[in-house]
């Protein structure tokens, strides 16, 4: 009888062992897949659906900017990071990418320019006014300074942005999906900063902080302004109602100490 | 005495009406009250809510030993350092006196100093106005940077959030944070 009872205990250790064993490998799996990186944007999507379904009166944006730190393997000084992004210090492609599906990432977060997330009152009917989000806010490791000293240009930047996609299957170029055009010729067409930042060759140096912004504005000089070089308007209500304009203001990569027009009288995001 | 009775009853109808639109405007007048102090009441949240992140972010900053911080929201509000000194001057612009201030907020936790962003509106004091709509942590730096309250008082350890970004350089060997001039 005794006999018995200690064989039904050691079973029992051992089904314990391996139950806390497999318990903390999916646990470790999990904190791998870093899900709450996910959902911090995932929450700043749907608040910013809420608000824009809600009209204005109901709901309140829930964003937060993203630290990022795009990294060769060390650290990034001066910046307390939320997301690490691992990359080869060596390869511009794979620096460039990083930096692409952060503002793609931004782009989601804001409804791809069909969402308007101004309220009414904030806004639209009491007040104009251009309103920013501060999506992400990026650094580079030393051994990506080190490797890479020039940095890049945005020329490289932007022909990188025409030339690839986010996934292997897709077909969507990273430019397509940001700024609803094909052509680097038509991207330069339409946005003044760019021309300017592209055909001057303007330089990313990977020792500075950097910024990814988007926006909206119901500031009629900014609608105006910003139809004239072609960007989205839409209005606050519906397709149909256009009785309160919103410019988007599309997403773009620049330093943080740089003054880019438009000027944002407000900032959405949380830092 | 049959026309008298019809007259009363004309009278009195004419003020059940009365009492009716007077209680339909103080009704109304209520409900509007009470509309326009929630949207406030929800405006106010959402300005705390957006000064309790930008804190942390500055706290973590210093703690991660960033030398410059960009703060971005919410625009109109302060930032600054407690004990916090005011002075008075005279109109020769003289020095007459300084005082010392500290918010409730910080001194009955026992925080001998911190750093707090905070609304000033309607009060003259600003320990007054982090203890009504503010955030605090407790800190050592020292915010570099001054306002002027009127012709002949100025406080000092503030800055306010005016044209966001604001960025911040924070010197670590004085413990000091003052705004980014270039």
């Amino acid at each position: 009888m005794k006999r018995k009872n200690a064989e039904l205990t050691t079973q029992q250790l051992v089904m314990i062992i391996i139950l806390i064993i497999s318990f903390v490998v999916i646990l470790f799996l999990i904190f791998r897949l870093n899900l709450g990186e996910t959902s911090n944007k995932e929450i700043c999507h749907n608040s910013v659906i809420l608000k824009s379904k809600g009209k204005g009166l109901v709901g309140d944006l829930d964003c937060k900017t993203n630290y990022v730190c795009i990294s060769g393997g060390g650290k990034c000084e001066g910046i307390n990071p939320t997301e690490t992004i691992k990359v080869n210090f060596e390869n511009k492609e794979e620096i460039m990418k990083a930096i692409a599906d952060e503002m793609a990432d931004c782009w989601w977060m804001f409804g791809e320019g069909e969402l308007g997330y101004i309220g009414v009152f904030e806004g639209g009917l009491v007040r104009r006014k251009t309103v920013c989000a501060i999506c992400s806010i990026i650094k580079f490791d030393e051994k990506i300074q080190e490797a890479q000293k020039q940095g890049i240009s945005y020329k490289e930047f932007i022909d990188f942005l025409a030339n690839e996609t986010r996934n292997k299957n897709e077909r969507d170029t990273y430019l397509h999906y940001l700024y609803e055009i094909y052509e680097v010729k038509d991207l330069l067409d339409k946005f003044k900063i760019i021309k300017e930042d592209y055909e001057t060759e303007r330089l990313i140096p990977f020792d500075r902080k950097y910024v990814i912004r988007t926006g909206q504005s119901t500031s009629p000089k900014v609608v105006e302004a910003l139809k004239g070089i072609g960007r989205k308007i839409i209005s606050i209500f519906s397709k149909e109602n256009k009785e309160i304009k919103v410019a988007i203001i599309f997403p773009y990569f620049f330093d943080v100490e740089r003054d880019i027009e438009p000027r944002c009288d407000e900032f959405v995001t949380k830092a | 005495m049959q026309e008298g009775t019809s007259l009363n009853k004309r009278g009195f109808l004419l003020g059940e009406e009365t009492l009716k639109i007077v209680l339909a405007v103080i009704s109304i007048t209520f409900l509007i009250y009470l509309l326009v102090s929630l949207y406030f009441a929800h405006v106010r949240d959402k300005e705390l809510e957006l000064a309790k992140a930008s804190l942390n972010h500055l706290i973590e900053e210093i703690n991660a030993n960033a030398e410059e911080v960009e703060i971005y929201n919410p625009k109109g509000w302060y930032i600054s350092s407690f004990p916090m000194k005011i002075i008075g001057f005279s109109e020769e612009n003289k020095i007459e006196g300084t005082n010392l201030i500290i918010p409730k907020t910080c001194s009955n936790i026992g925080w001998e100093s911190c750093i707090c962003i905070y609304s000033w509106k309607g009060v003259r004091n600003p320990s007054l106005a982090v203890d009504n709509l503010g955030a605090c942590k407790e800190n050592e730096f020292e915010i570099r940077g001054s306002v002027s309250i009127s012709n002949t008082q100025r406080i000092e350890n503030t800055i306010k959030i005016q044209n966001p970004p604001l960025t911040l350089t924070i010197n670590y060997e004085n413990k000091i944070i003052q705004e980014n001039e270039s």
